[in-house]
């Protein structure tokens, strides 16, 4: 039996809760994750199961070294990091699942920031497109690199808007749920 | 001091007590700790959240590095955060004994 298992599994962007939740219940089954690269797969280490609560977080604040000081204080080790993502790891204690974000404001912010990352970056990606004259560039590439290229929008066209309204309807949940 | 409270106030219960634990200086990690015994467990603070609030009490000037020991920057209330909390003590005072006073008109009907 290999001591490793790749898994290819996507998530969106606003989905943390299921992200977390997945890792856990590998865990459990004494799956532990080892690496995730950009292309979403998984790498897993083969060992005892174990209840191993993972959180999802942006990487802004973990360049700190005063956030990975507290982290390390508090209990939390980096699982595996890509592109934007971070994932922290801690053993839960009597079945309670501790959080990095206790309170639905902190935990919207953290969402907001991904949110303006993901509009400024649509912004350059329009800016190009309308100031460099893609359409009339196009109109001069051949067939195959056209295709191309118009599959490569379809697709950002249709993940980018999806990506940042579901992001905006989480902040929004989470802004609902305040107590406050 | 003139200060305008409604800037700061209220606190969310997170901030409050981080501000309340402050009242002698602390690193994140200890803080964390003691607000959860001092709320009596109701209250814990994730490292995430406690590190925005850091931050943003920093920049508010509630709150100001005094010391580091061993990488971790400890951090006091300045006369400002003490002055912040003072008042929301104040009105949280004034809402618990609105709270109760309700609550004790209201069991008294039951009684009836």
């Amino acid at each position: 039996m290999s001591t490793t298992v790749r898994i290819f599994k996507l998530f969106w962007a606003h989905e943390d809760e299921q992200q977390e939740a997945w890792l856990r219940s590998m865990a459990q089954q004494g799956l532990h994750l080892l690496e995730v690269n950009p292309f979403c797969f998984w790498t897993f280490r083969r060992g005892e199961p174990a209840d191993i609560v993972y959180r999802v977080d942006f990487p802004n604040a973990s360049r700190d070294p005063d956030f990975r000081q507290l982290m390390k204080d508090a209990g939390w080790s980096l699982a595996a990091a890509t592109v934007g993502w971070h994932y922290w790891r801690t053993e839960a204690v009597g079945g309670k699942a501790p959080e990095l974000f206790s309170d639905a404001a902190s935990k919207a912010r953290k969402f907001k920031e991904r949110l303006g990352l993901f509009v400024a970056s649509s912004v350059p990606m329009f800016a190009t497109f309308v100031l460099f004259d893609m359409p009339g560039r196009l109109a001069g590439l051949s067939w195959p690199f056209m295709a191309l290229y118009c599959a490569a929008l379809a697709v950002y066209l249709a993940i980018m808007p999806y990506t940042i309204a579901r992001l905006a309807l989480r902040i929004r949940e989470l802004n609902g749920s305040l107590a406050a | 001091m003139d200060i305008n409270y409604a800037k700061y106030l209220p606190l969310s219960e997170a901030t409050y007590y981080v501000l309340a634990a402050l009242r002698e200086p602390l690193h994140g990690y200890a803080l964390m700790q003691k607000v959860e015994t001092m709320s009596e467990g109701n209250v814990v603070i994730g490292p995430g959240t406690l590190y925005g609030a850091f931050a943003a009490l920093e920049k508010q000037g509630l709150i100001a590095k005094v010391n580091e020991v061993e990488r971790r920057k400890i951090y006091g209330l300045t006369d400002l955060g003490r002055l912040v909390l003072a008042e929301q003590v104040r009105r949280l005072a004034i809402m618990v004994r609105n709270g109760q006073f309700a609550l004790s008109y209201l069991n008294k009907g039951e009684a009836a």
